[in-house]
């Protein structure tokens, strides 16, 4: 009997077993997650780190996007896959950004991002993507605590050419339309723990093992540049594209400030002394685990590392030789369990401030013309220093309040190729210009663009108005064939195909109106009623009758009034 | 009897006869009441105690923590050995700001001058040079300048000053705006050359280089000019072009802030011209006589609309600035360290906020105006005439009343005096500005007191 009870049980464990676990192991073993540090000196002596977490799940992204096909999600966040799920979303992209990246001195960044937020999102062919943005806007703003709930129809754009899908394209039709698009920024938006927590809650291991262990938001925010970004994109699985999964890529930026020694021409930097934290140990979910330092960022620069790298190599990044030491952290980690590894340390001699590095080769700079509260301008240079043409878009975003006057683009240097103007409607559109530009080898372009200042009602203006109204950063695209300025970790990443560069958000002061206005007429209006109109009202209704009795002089009237003579008028 | 036949009355018509006849004495009398209540403005009577207006400015706030007086010294004793020579000065200064770690740029103008002095049009020309720190969690929107002129007059202390607060602040990390360190040569013309780049704005006789280097919005500008290695007191000069004035927080917190270094402040010419013969004496801010003299010195210096220092052409931009002038080195001088240490705390609290307060007309001194234009303002219709409209009352923010000596003056000041009933606060804020003045250093007022006693608070804007 007891036998019997037995067999009874295996076969129910089976039973169960065999149902669940290839459900299980769908969910698992077509889902890859990997880790990787990138740290690097920057030409000013500052340290850049970039993080990378990324996950690609082999799940169709059309598939994917109906939340009854997928119920195990594994080490995929379940909030974002939730949310890309309701929203239809093919594509996601959001940046979190405190500060702005210098190109000209840091040179490309890894992953662009303009100063603030910025959310774009590409929604799936059959998506109603009117209906669905106002709803992904929210969605995200509650998953990352962003205050992107800000955005609406008249800051929200769909730029033609200049922001395509990143991943694998899903249709043919999507790829001459924006119409799937939506891109909005907030420069104001200003990002702390309460974004970077929850950021880190999307990550497999937390912040409990792996690269996330040096996460300490003291360290983190104390620095020159900080830069969260969430990427979803589709992802192609094999070389023809043949398959098509989901990667999400979870990214971090930050860059240091010079880890000064007391000698001036040393810099030393360790990851317990940027991060304040150890690296104890690698993810167990992750199948690679890698920090990888760049030895020879700086021209002139020898940098020595305290610790024996796992694998040494030279990449070959546009001519130039870029020596790279990586170490893997689970093999690390293997030999010396529940040890923290060893405190890798980097220094570097004969460093002084004024290395210039070599300029890359293109930049843009923006700034406002002119002062009052009437007429204004935008002013932008673009250098060109490559010594070949070089095709750029440029997308201009400006808000309605801010009246655009296309007669005014002026153009010099460059030649325009195309042009696309969305012009504003109040309240409703923001201004939208995007230009093809073609820039001649070793020149300076401007641009330049004229606005008048509407007048917003008094309800219109933010808290803090006379701070002043933002421009969102102008944005530059372009392919380069070669990238010798980039910080990225891989020299043939896809991403690096495209490359943005952002200028500086403007901030602008509008006229304010005096924001006591009311209170003072109230005073007034009170003071005018009580003053004016009572006596008025006074003397216009009420019936004067003369009196009865005869004139009396003014004197005697004087002396009856002080007592001199008697109360009594006299007969 | 109805309203019409009471004005038509025999009274009301001897009453107008009699005005009509005497219009000339009685036009005369008013004048000389209006000459007379204008004189008596400075008294504390008639003046109110202003106050910040911006709440989130807490004066004093920030830990006081530059000791470097050190390099002070060290950067003074090597700006002395340039002497007349501006180009030799102009390359160490490059070569100093990149040293600290700014990104340094500069900037050629030339300018003609019109033919005023001689026959013939004078052309100058020359170089500005600037250093910019880059605030690292800012997204170069916004920055502020400190601006120290070099040449016809020697400045070699502020210029001092300024290198070595520039090495302080590339040290510390809660900037929130940039800072623009702004070395001119040939006066006003420089700055002027240099703003007009900055703004896109030219102007006629001024040929100004393209600038290579930028930054955001200017929030406020600080002018430094110190020509002794200690200081009697400081000079703030805050008249701009056209008479244009200043931010009144601005104002209100730079002399907050010398007062807490034992620096006094002076709003205008203070007693230099008494000094000049020989009878020098520290001005003592509660003297109704100094109080009277710096309104008139204020009404003589925004009259002809000319600049007077370095900080006059950014106002023109609706731009804050004031000029900071050290003055005198008597037995009772502080040394620069102190007047760098409060210039380190006002732009550290600079930074994080950006101040608006109500124009203000006439400061008879530290923490006293005759108005706050928060219901009346003059402004100069010449530079603000299209953006008037909606800013006409209660105008805030760099701003501009232009305020000329005039009997009008008496009349909107008795009704804003009815209209607040200000009479009595007035006997208030008169005991608390005896007191500051008895001691000048830690009491302010109570409020201030309070800031004083947690000094280890670290600012931090951006947490």
């Amino acid at each position: 009997m007891a036998a019997r009870r037995w067999d009874w049980v295996q076969l129910l464990t089976a039973v169960f077993l065999h149902l669940t676990l290839p459900c299980m192991c769908q969910g698992r073993a077509e889902q890859s997650y990997s880790e990787a540090l990138f740290m690097k000196f920057l030409a000013d002596g500052r340290v850049s780190a970039t993080f990378d977490f990324s996950t690609v799940w082999s799940v169709h992204p059309l598939l994917f996007s109906n939340p009854g096909n997928v119920q195990h999600y594994g080490i995929f966040p379940k909030s974002l896959a939730e949310v890309v799920a309701h929203y239809h979303v093919q594509e996601l992209h959001l940046t979190l950004t405190q500060g702005q990246w210098r190109t000209r001195v840091w040179g490309y960044p890894a992953h662009p991002a303009p100063p603030g937020a910025e959310l774009w999102a590409w929604f799936l062919p059959e998506a109603d993507s009117e209906k669905e943005w106002p709803g992904l806007v929210d969605a995200m703003s509650g998953l990352l605590g962003a205050h992107l709930n800000a955005i609406d129809s008249a800051s929200s754009f769909q730029p033609l050419v200049s922001f395509r899908p990143n991943g694998a394209i899903l249709s043919k039709d999507m790829s001459n339309s924006s119409a799937l698009l939506r891109y909005a920024a907030l420069p104001r938006e200003t990002v702390c723990t309460e974004n970077f927590t929850p950021w880190t809650k999307l990550l497999p291991c937390g912040t409990a093992a792996g690269l996330g262990e040096l996460f300490e938001a003291e360290s983190l925010y104390d620095c020159d540049y900080h830069s969260l970004g969430l990427h979803f994109t589709p992802h192609c699985l094999d070389d023809g594209c043949g398959q098509v999964g989901v990667r999400l890529s979870l990214t971090l930026t930050v860059v240091f400030p010079p880890p000064v020694t007391s000698n001036p021409s040393i810099l030393e930097w360790s990851l317990k002394s940027l991060f304040h934290r150890p690296l104890t140990s690698a993810c167990p979910l992750a199948f690679s685990s890698t920090v990888t330092v760049e030895t020879n960022s700086i021209d002139g620069v020898q940098v020595s590392l305290s610790q024996t790298p796992s694998l040494t190599g030279t990449v070959e990044v546009a001519g130039r030789r870029r020596d790279r030491a990586v170490f893997d952290l689970h093999s690390l980690t293997n030999s010396t369990t529940s040890k923290p590894l060893p405190p890798l340390s980097v220094s570097s001699s004969s460093w002084a401030y004024h290395i210039m590095p070599e300029q890359p080769e293109l930049l843009v700079s923006r700034h406002l013309v002119g002062s009052g509260h009437d007429w204004g301008g935008l002013a932008t240079e673009i250098t060109n220093s490559a010594p070949h043409t070089v095709e750029v878009l440029y997308l201009e975003m400006v808000p309605w309040f801010f009246r655009l006057y296309l007669h005014t683009l002026s153009v010099s240097q460059a030649t325009v190729l195309s042009q696309h103007y969305v012009p504003a409607k109040d309240r409703r559109r923001a201004h939208m210009l995007e230009l093809r530009l073609s820039l001649p080898p070793l020149s300076t372009s401007y641009l330049s663009l004229q606005f008048r200042r509407a007048h917003l009602k008094w309800t219109e203006h933010k808290p803090d108005a006379h701070h002043g109204f933002y421009i969102n950063s102008a944005v530059i695209t372009t392919v380069l064939s070669e990238c010798p300025n980039c910080t990225s970790l891989a020299a043939q990443d896809q991403d690096l195909a495209v490359l943005r560069l952002y200028s500086e958000p403007l901030l602008v002061s509008l006229p304010t109106p005096d924001f006591s206005m009311p209170y003072n007429v109230i005073c007034f209006v009170c003071t005018v009623i009580a003053i004016a109109f009572g006596s008025v009202f006074n003397l216009t209704t009420r019936t004067l009758q003369p009196a009865a009795a005869a004139k009396e002089k003014l004197l005697t009237r004087i002396l009856r009034r002080i007592g001199v003579l008697s109360k009594q008028k006299s007969d | 009897m109805k309203l019409a036949s009471l004005l038509e009355s025999k009274r009301s018509k001897k009453l107008a006869g009699f005005l009509i006849k005497r219009r000339k004495p009685l036009g005369i009398l008013l004048y000389l009441c209006g000459l007379v209540y204008l004189g008596m403005l400075p008294r504390d009577e008639f003046n109110r105690r202003s106050f910040v207006d911006e709440n989130a400015l807490m004066v004093g706030l920030v830990r006081r923590e530059f000791r470097d007086s050190q390099s002070i010294s060290d950067y003074a004793e090597e700006l002395a050995d340039f002497g007349v020579d501006q180009e030799g000065l102009m390359v160490w200064l490059e070569a100093s700001f990149s040293r600290i770690g700014l990104e340094v740029y500069s900037q050629n103008y030339s300018a003609v001058l019109p033919a005023v002095a001689g026959p013939q049009a004078a052309s100058v020309s020359g170089r500005s040079v600037y250093g910019v720190l880059r605030a690292g969690r800012a997204s170069s929107a916004e920055s502020l300048v400190f601006s120290a002129p070099s040449g016809e007059a020697a400045n070699t202390h502020g210029l001092a000053v300024m290198l070595s607060l520039a090495k302080y602040f590339k040290s510390k990390n809660y900037w929130a705006k940039d800072i623009i360190f702004l070395v001119t040569t040939g006066g006003e013309i420089g700055v002027q050359a240099w703003i007009n780049s900055y703004m896109g704005n030219a102007v006629k006789g001024i040929n100004a280089g393209p600038l290579p280097g930028r930054s955001g919005a200017i929030q406020a500008v600080i002018n430094l000019e110190i020509d002794s290695p200690k200081i009697e007191y400081a000079r703030i000069m805050i008249e701009g072009v056209n008479g244009i004035l200043p931010n009144l927080d601005l104002v209100h917190v730079l002399t907050h802030l010398s007062e807490m270094e034992g620096i006094p402040s002076a709003l205008h010419m203070g007693w230099e011209g008494v000094r000049s013969h020989g009878r020098y004496s520290k001005p003592d801010l509660s003297d109704s006589a100094h109080k009277l003299y710096t309104v008139a010195s204020l009404m003589a210096h925004q009259a002809p609309g000319l600049p007077l220092a370095g900080h006059a052409p950014f106002l023109r931009h609706r731009i804050d600035s004031v000029t900071v002038r050290g003055v005198g080195s008597g037995p009772t001088a502080k040394p620069l360290l102190n007047l760098a240490r409060y210039l380190a705390v006002l732009l550290a609290e600079k930074t994080c906020i950006f101040s608006v307060s109500s124009a203000f007309c006439l400061p008879p001194g530290p923490w006293r105006v005759v108005f706050e234009a928060s219901t009346i303002s003059w402004r100069d219709s010449t530079i603000q005439s299209s953006s008037t409209m909606p800013r006409l009352a209660g105008d805030s923010s760099p701003s501009g009343c232009s305020c000329l000596p005039s009997a009008s003056y008496w009349l909107h000041s008795c009704w804003r005096a009815y209209l607040s009933g200000c009479w009595q606060e007035d006997s208030e804020w008169q005991l608390l500005s005896a007191q500051e003045v008895v001691t000048p250093v830690n009491s302010s007022c109570c409020t201030h007191r309070r800031f004083h006693s947690i000094p280890s608070w670290e600012w931090s804007c951006l947490r």
